[in-house]
């Protein structure tokens, strides 16, 4: 069945007909959450709570893109999260060693097809990019993580975001100038293919 | 040539193919000549880059919704939003009319009005008596000289002042005969006030009738409202 049959079906109560949809935007969901929020169990409770959002109100969708409608409900959650956050604010249990230190490289960011020294600089820049995502305001956060990481084009992102498509632009524009001047001492972990030429050189 | 932050908007808009074909060649043509955008240009895409080779993480387990999960308990019955409508309405009204009412009707006005009235009344029955009076004392001063007139003829130059005073002993003598009917209209006056006041008072009573039936409505449709949505919460309570 297409996408707009599953839509229709889950109108009508079918909860198969959404679990299908579920199993097809559960991946984009959780990246959203993870970028939006910076931690796995996070992410986790986000992306289950707007999918049960997303079940209860699907009668409030208007057609369009539902990956795009699926992802405003998601930043939303995510953005009620760090606003609770804001008011009860914890710290991270960040994972430890043996000896009782910080591992900076958690196991579930490995990629086993990889030699070790590949493994250890992609996860340390996939933790750098992420610590740069973090320091954004999360509306800056929200845009480039929907653009860069997720593929949406400015129209889709506009739809999530709510807001004009000069404001996708400018906010955009203004995350990558940031995550460019916050990543400057991490250049040296890129693989050669990301390097300038006069740095390859 | 010192980059701007609209010039770096140009840029992440030229990295994702938004510009069109003039600003896209004016842009291009720029980049060729000056170092420092062109600089910005590649750090920009070296970011855009990286941002992009970032592994899509998957889900670490599945959000399927089991009935137990998400029952058909999130349906509030369809009387919800036309009890809270409802509640609504009904609330504004009352406000509305309790506003309105206070305006009109204010217990103190209403008070100075009716001592007002009352003190008018007598007022005007008092004044009627002076006015016939005074009137009947001016006709006999008039007359005095009118008889006067008839038994020494006027000088000549008083004769002609003569026909003036007839006309205002006339007017006097239709004054006078008014005095009834100004004492009528007094009492006329106490006796349509009366009505008005009570007209008041009908539509006081009126108002606050309407008022009980709103804030009842309001109540009602209110606690049938908040029970529906607390039954659901108590057959399914959130996680």
């Amino acid at each position: 069945m297409d996408e707009a049959g599953l839509i229709q079906s889950a109108c009508k109560g079918d909860l198969d007909s959404f679990n299908r949809l579920v199993l097809a935007y559960q991946d984009i969901v959780y990246n959203q959450a993870y970028r939006v929020l910076g931690d796995s169990p996070a992410a986790d409770d986000a992306a289950q709570e707007a999918f049960i959002a997303a079940y209860q109100n699907l009668r409030s969708f208007r057609g369009g893109s539902f990956r795009a409608w699926l992802l405003r409900i998601v930043t939303n959650t995510c953005y009620d999260e760090l606003r609770r956050r804001k008011r009860r604010p914890s710290v991270p249990l960040e994972p430890l060693d043996d000896a009782g230190d910080e591992i900076e490289s958690p196991h579930w960011i490995a990629d086993p097809g990889e030699l070790p020294e590949d493994q250890a600089a992609r996860a340390e820049l996939g933790l750098a990019i992420q610590r740069c995502l973090q320091e954004l305001p999360s509306e800056f956060r929200t845009v480039v993580a929907l653009v860069d990481v997720q593929g949406l084009d400015y129209g889709e992102v506009a739809q999530v975001i709510g807001k004009p498509l000069g404001t996708v632009k400018s906010r955009l524009a203004r995350a990558r100038v940031r995550l460019r001047d916050c990543l400057q001492g991490f250049w040296e972990l890129l693989p050669s293919a990301y390097r300038l030429d006069h740095e390859a050189q | 040539m010192r980059v701007t932050d609209r010039d770096l908007e140009i840029l992440s808009n030229y990295l994702d193919g938004q510009l069109d074909n003039r600003d896209r060649a004016r842009l291009e043509t720029r980049l060729q000549k000056d170092p420092d955008l062109r600089e910005a240009h590649e750090q920009l895409n070296r970011t855009r880059l990286v941002l992009r080779s970032l592994p899509k993480m998957r889900a670490p387990r599945n959000y399927t919704l089991s009935p137990r999960t998400v029952p058909a308990r999130t349906a509030l019955p369809r009387s919800f939003p036309v009890l809270r409508l409802v509640t609504a309405l009904a609330s504004f009204l009352l406000i509305f009319t309790l506003l309105g009412d206070y305006l009109v009707f204010r217990p103190g006005e209403m008070v100075s009005r009716t001592a007002e009235q009352a003190l008018e009344a007598p007022a005007a029955v008092m004044e009627a008596p002076l006015i016939a009076t005074q009137a009947l004392s001016e006709m006999q001063a008039l007359e005095a000289p009118a008889a006067a007139e008839t038994e020494s003829p006027p000088p000549s130059d008083m004769l002609e002042m003569a026909p003036e005073a007839p006309r205002e002993g006339s007017e006097d003598l239709e004054q006078a005969k008014q005095i009834p009917s100004i004492q009528g209209e007094a009492r006329a006056s106490v006796t349509v006030e009366e009505p008005t006041s009570s007209r008041l008072f009908d539509q006081g009573a009126y108002l606050r009738v309407v008022e009980v039936s709103l804030a009842a409505i309001a109540i009602l449709a209110g606690v049938l409202a908040v029970y529906q949505r607390r039954r659901l919460r108590l057959l399914y309570p959130p996680k």
